[in-house]
């Protein structure tokens, strides 16, 4: 419950951000939240039931196009189409995650790869239907209860989406089905022991890191107006399951913030550098050397300084 | 007085027919019979080796028996998976501690407790809000004395405070049989003292099978016992006839 009031708080704090930065920053912002979210929720599956998947854009990028070929080929109104976009995902998820889950460490993520290269592969090789390359431009946003054609207007509406989200997330991993993700990662044996179907638990971590993707995938696919088989990329998921690591496994908070960090990182360094993978990869480096607990492991260190600054008033 | 299902008319709560597992080229168990009658404490002895561990495997559905049957109230568990097979009330300890380190103690007996109240499946709710689940996993805690340790990550724990916890999360379960591999490994005279004294306090209506290698444990703790060896059954009555079974002070207390 603490952790929902925090998200919404942080979420009010934001809110201001449109009187505060400039158009740019805001758009920047914008992405920063989609693909920090998508890391946060990537964290159910990398974090909380330790199955490194580096094929989660697929969920991601194939809402995306879901909304997109709807729209573009079928002619549907975009809100259905977004229902679409969204099963699209969900049905791939179902199909992958429960054949990926009997795989373990480094054979559950190569596995994972190969899905996700395998829908990349069949949206940039069908171009008749998906456009290959080039991708799909001019899908425009829905309408809402507010314009979200502006900037300002779209920033609020992923704003709110992401609260959403981040909520369900936060409930999501304090509920039973959570807390036995963390068993999951630690011990099949014991918690087949104790009742539970270790294949489907780790296929629920799968569907809903996939579910919320999908959900992100939507938002992105709207910010862009545009959909290309990059939102599919193995870059992609692998920048996603770095923000999970970076960021601190099974703090949720952690992945966000580097999931986001990284979003605007990357824009600002891609200006000054033709190196911007090698910069990320420098940051992997440093943080498992310096920080194997991620970011979020700072805040207990943080928390004990000011403790310990505060007593230290105290008994003088 | 021999637990045989030829001799006895009245049906056994876990009842084990002709139990064969086979690795490879090695016979792990040959055949085994096991009749345990409700409320029983029931030993199972044999040296390194012998197939204990591999019949509580085979029981809890971690391996598959080659042939033979095993029924559970009358309900034959072959097939199974090991979770379903704890729904049908059978729960195990393992003999190499198998814990979630780096939860706490809490949340290690949590995660079984929440699967007996039927709460595994829920996901819009705080795993620690459902009161009757609390309720249990602080009852459970209590009468293993660990509730002082509660918050404590299982990792810190010394290895005598883990073994008491790997049988309070077996208990957690609330199973009708629970299988005891080893409860007692490494532990010092003193933790052992402790653990069988808690076996000795476990309900009545429990049904406890328990591997051992101590032979004082064994004797304290079991009315009835089965001794293997080399993954046969080679004796099987109460306590004070297998003590003197020639057979067995040969094969396992060493005497010719």
């Amino acid at each position: 419950m603490k952790r929902v009031l925090i998200v919404i708080a942080v979420g009010f704090l934001l809110a201001v951000l449109p009187f505060i930065v400039s158009g740019y920053w805001l758009g920047l912002i914008t992405q920063a939240v989609i693909l920090g979210g998508f890391a946060m929720g990537l964290d159910l599956l990398v974090g909380f039931a330790r199955m490194p998947s580096i094929g989660h854009s697929t969920f991601f990028g194939l809402s995306g196009y879901g909304v997109a070929l709807a729209v573009t080929r079928f002619d549907v109104a975009i809100w259905p189409a977004v229902g679409i976009g969204l099963l699209l995902s969900l049905i791939a998820a179902l199909l992958f995650g429960p054949l990926a889950v009997r795989m373990r460490g480094l054979a559950f993520l190569t596995i994972t790869l190969a899905f996700g290269q395998l829908t990349w592969g069949l949206t940039t090789r069908w171009s008749s239907f998906t456009n290959g390359e080039n991708g799909i431009p001019g899908i425009s946003r829905p309408s809402f209860l507010w314009d979200i054609e502006t900037v300002v207007g779209y920033f609020y509406f992923t704003l709110l989406i992401a609260i959403a989200i981040s909520i369900f997330i936060i409930i999501f991993a304090e509920s039973p089905v959570g807390i036995s993700l963390l068993g999951v990662r630690n011990s099949d044996t014991r918690m087949s022991a104790l009742g539970y179907n270790i294949h489907s638990r780790r296929t629920i971590a799968f569907v809903v890191a996939a579910a919320v993707g999908a959900m992100y995938g939507i938002l992105n696919v709207f910010y862009n107006k545009f959909i290309g088989p990059g939102s599919l990329s193995w870059q992609l998921s692998a920048q996603m399951l770095l923000s999970v690591v970076v960021g601190g496994p099974v703090s949720l908070w952690g992945p966000f913030l580097a999931g986001s960090g990284i979003v605007i990182l990357k824009t600002m360094l891609i200006g000054t550098t033709q190196r911007w993978p090698m910069v990320l990869g420098l940051l992997y480096v440093v943080s498992v050397v310096f920080l194997p607990g991620g970011i979020a492991s700072l805040l207990p260190k943080v928390r004990a300084r000011f403790e310990k600054m505060f007593r230290g008033r105290v008994t003088e | 007085m021999i637990a045989n299902a030829h001799q006895s008319e009245h049906v056994s709560l876990l009842s084990i027919r002709d139990i064969s597992v086979q690795f490879g080229g090695l016979l792990a168990l040959n055949a085994v019979n096991l009749d345990v009658n409700a409320g029983a404490r029931y030993g199972i002895l044999g040296p390194n080796g012998a197939g204990k561990t591999t019949l509580f495997n085979a029981i809890s559905g971690f391996v598959d028996p080659s042939k033979g049957e095993i029924k559970l109230n009358s309900k034959k568990l072959d097939g199974l998976p090991s979770h379903e097979r704890v729904l049908r009330g059978l729960s195990r300890t393992f003999q190499i501690t198998t814990l979630f380190p780096e939860l706490s103690v809490l949340e290690n007996v949590l995660m079984a407790a929440q699967v007996d109240a039927g709460k595994h499946q829920v996901f819009w709710r705080a795993a620690n809000s459902h009161k009757e689940v609390m309720q249990r996993v602080e009852a459970q805690l209590v009468d293993l004395n660990l509730s002082r340790l509660a918050l404590s990550t299982v990792s810190a724990l010394s290895y005598g405070e883990q073994r008491l916890l790997e049988i309070a999360v077996a208990l957690a379960s609330k199973p009708s049989v629970l299988l005891l591999d080893e409860p007692t490994a490494g532990l010092s005279a003193a933790e052992m003292r402790s653990v069988v004294d808690l076996i000795l306090k476990l309900p009545q209506d429990l049904t406890i099978v328990l591997i051992e290698h101590d032979l004082d444990v064994v004797f304290d703790v079991s009315e009835e016992l089965s001794v293997l060896h080399f993954g046969n059954m080679i004796a099987q009555g109460p306590a004070s006839q297998i003590r003197e079974d020639p057979l067995v002070r040969e094969v396992y207390l060493g005497e010719a």
